[in-house]
């Protein structure tokens, strides 16, 4: 007798997957030795714990939109619709932001972390005389085109989601130095009118309100002045 | 009466023998939400998981895949797979960053619902997480993706039979973690 290929009934038997003319033999079988039953308990319980979460949980906002950006360009006939759908997604963002959604815990600081982690897109060229990144926004914002002023060239993006809140993160590189540039969705994560800038560590950040959402800057390579210079450069949203 | 035995393979799905086609990025998005539950799951953290969907879709649409008919969540699933372990390879290479401190500032937001609800959810894809390898694929694959043993012995190139012991093993360990609460 193999009970490998009875444990292999009970874990079919268990969500339902095992054949019909096997079924009732092995449930007859089962009620009549408590330890399978014990053992079918256990593959049951295992079965409703995961479909239970796995009914629940879905991808979040964050992932659904910055894998657009992802994408190939969609074909003419499409764009309205996606359109149309780009804008829904930033109306739902903005209500899920309004209505307090998430949990609590995101900080200027773990915002900042972004930094350190890599990029998952790239960014397109702006056209010509452009002040900010072409087809990128975060909550309604654009993001600046630094390289003609200040040679700081847009090398990727990437968005995140914490606590409930979008992140979209581009970075910024110039030579072997880099900032990150993070737009937090949602209100204010300080409440300083203006920009602020701290030091932690060997990092230093630059944080402040832009259009009711919060915009931080992030770097190990440049100090907190020059990055103030550069939140301070006027963008058009 | 029931018999112990290994039961004969079925025949060979339709779809086998289907003539390859181009995986069409503009259905990607159909299978999002189980994709990032396996992620969830094989990362065992929510942060992690975004990311590794992120990437294993920046892989595939590096370029034009070809797939059989109805292999496309197992195709998925297999890169989401081979992309986490590239993922934990590269992450052993490379020198981590330290973390910011959180006591930086203490601004929280308030607005925020409390995490009791996202909870339950996080202990349990943790627990699914910290099964060994062989054990957390399949039940990722079945449970949580929804693959038949069929798909999922495909996309994880092992035979049926197989991969239902490593399922029974995984949700009997699973169930363990779990406790009984009937008790």
């Amino acid at each position: 007798m193999s009970m490998r290929a009875l444990e292999r009934d009970l874990t079919r038997l268990a969500d339902g997957s095992l054949p019909a003319e096997l079924r009732e033999p092995l449930e007859q079988l089962v009620a009549r030795s408590p330890e399978l039953q014990r053992r079918l308990s256990e593959q049951r319980r295992a079965v409703a714990a995961a479909r239970y979460v796995a009914e629940r949980e879905r991808a979040p906002l964050a992932i659904r939109m910055s894998r657009r950006v992802l994408e190939p360009p969609p074909r003419s006939r499409r764009r309205g619709l996606m359109f149309a759908l780009a804008g829904s997604l930033a109306a739902l963002a903005s209500i899920l932001t309004l209505a307090g959604g998430g949990a609590p815990g995101l900080t200027v600081a773990r915002a900042a972390t972004l930094a350190t982690r890599p990029a998952l897109a790239t960014v397109g060229e702006p056209a010509e005389d452009s002040v900010t990144l072409p087809r990128l926004r975060a909550a309604g914002l654009t993001f600046p085109y630094w390289e003609d002023r200040y040679g700081w060239r847009a090398t990727g993006m990437r968005t995140d989601s914490i606590a409930g809140r979008t992140l979209t993160t581009v970075f910024y590189r110039r030579g072997a130095q880099q900032i990150a540039y993070t737009i937090v969705s949602g209100r204010p994560l300080t409440s300083a009118g203006g920009a602020s800038a701290i030091t932690a560590g060997d990092r230093h950040i630059v944080t402040w309100p832009r259009g009711g959402h919060t915009c931080v800057l992030s770097s190990q390579d440049v100090s907190g002045s020059e990055m103030l210079d550069l939140a301070t450069w006027r963008v058009a949203s | 009466m029931y018999v112990v035995a290994d039961h004969a393979l079925p025949a060979p799905a339709a779809s086998s023998q289907a003539p390859a086609r181009r995986l069409d990025p503009n259905h990607l998005g159909d299978h999002l939400d189980r994709l990032y539950r396996a992620a969830w799951a094989l990362c065992g953290s929510r942060e992690d998981a975004e990311d590794l969907v992120q990437d294993t879709y920046a892989r595939i649409l590096q370029k034009p895949r070809m797939l059989r008919s109805g292999e496309d969540l197992g195709y998925l699933l297999r890169v989401l797979r081979n992309t986490h372990f590239s993922r934990l390879r590269a992450a052993a290479r490379r020198p981590r960053p330290d973390p910011l401190p959180d006591e930086l500032d203490h601004i929280e937001d308030r607005s925020a619902l409390g995490p009791e609800k996202a909870l339950a959810s996080s202990e349990l894809y943790a627990t699914i997480a910290a099964l060994p390898d062989p054990f957390r694929e399949a039940l990722v694959a079945i449970d949580v993706v929804g693959l038949s043993y069929r798909e999922a012995a495909r996309a994880l190139r092992v035979r049926e039979a197989t991969i239902t012991t490593r399922l029974y093993r995984a949700r009997r360990r699973l169930a363990e973690a779990l406790g009984d609460e009937s008790r």
